[in-house]
């Protein structure tokens, strides 16, 4: 009877290891990179990453990753919701005096009808195919979508070849 | 760029690869530095193009995962880094960082 319950105690054992270590790092980790923008490179970086570390370190990992997620993908896809102003710029503000001076007032880079240049490549989704939009791409803006608090957070644009890209988050341009 | 203690240590590790892919979790391990620290410093010399990133060509199905992301140091990148490395070199709240400063000597020169 002893053995009988050793055995089921080593296989309860067994099946934990296998979730914690094998199982929930990858479903966790799917779940924590939703918090980043699908077009986000650090998605699939992120996700690619997890092969590369030892399973046992694994479930650590992805607890670390959350981290990320939360200031480099929420609190940006947050702060882009609401103000219009968001991580790229910050990011390239550090870059020259220039840009730091263009930083600080981003709103005012777009108006309606005005030009705009894609600085980032933009994945758009639809239900069953995906299509990209490279840097350098330039279009008009159509239309200026705004957040709860009145900055400027998505765009329209009608590229050269009239076609149309709709509400497009205003950190993938500049003007 | 403000330099600190995060930024000196990406910088180390990148410069003593100077021409191989640097893959972030490789990175973090030689760097000590936690993901939350390292990628936003990753991202930044990305911006100011210090290096260039790209994705490992493999196939997913033949290879049974999906390809990683690689960064590699520009020459401005390489130009930058130096610089910023001499100048950490001499800095007093870096001392601890000593042997990683010597066993990069020859490149930095």
């Amino acid at each position: 009877m002893l053995e009988l319950l050793d055995g089921l105690r080593a296989w309860q054992l067994l099946i934990v290891a296998v979730a914690v270590y094998g199982f929930f790092p990858g479903v966790v980790l799917r779940f924590i990179l939703l918090a980043f923008r699908r077009s986000d490179p650090r998605r699939a970086e992120i996700l690619a990453e997890l092969r590369a570390v030892a399973r046992w370190e694994r479930p650590f990992w992805v607890a670390e990753q959350a981290e990320v997620a939360l200031f480099e993908g929420l609190l940006e896809r947050i702060k882009s919701r609401l103000f219009g102003v968001n991580g790229d710029y910050r990011r390239v503000s550090v870059a020259t005096e220039e840009t730091s001076v263009l930083a600080s007032k981003p709103i005012l880079l777009f108006r309606k009808n005005g030009p705009v240049v894609f600085t980032g490549q933009y994945v758009e989704h639809n239900l069953h195919s995906k299509k990209e939009y490279l840097p350098g791409l330039e279009g008009m803006i159509t239309k200026m979508h705004t957040g709860p608090l009145g900055g400027v957070s998505h765009l329209d644009i009608r590229l050269g070849d009239s076609e149309f890209v709709i509400k497009v988050p205003v950190e993938y341009f500049r003007a | 760029v403000k330099l600190t203690n995060a930024l000196v240590q990406v910088a180390l590790a990148i410069m003593s690869h100077p021409d191989d892919r640097l893959w972030g979790y490789d990175l973090s391990k030689e760097t000590g530095l936690r993901s939350g620290v390292q990628y936003p410093i990753l991202h930044r010399m990305l911006d100011q193009g210090w290096l260039v990133d790209g994705w490992e060509d493999l196939d997913p199905a033949i290879d049974k995962r999906p390809p990683r992301r690689y960064y590699q140091l520009t020459e401005e990148g390489s130009r930058q880094l130096g610089a910023l490395l001499q100048s950490a070199r001499t800095d007093r709240r870096f001392a601890a960082l000593k042997p990683a400063f010597a066993a990069l000597q020859p490149r930095l020169a």
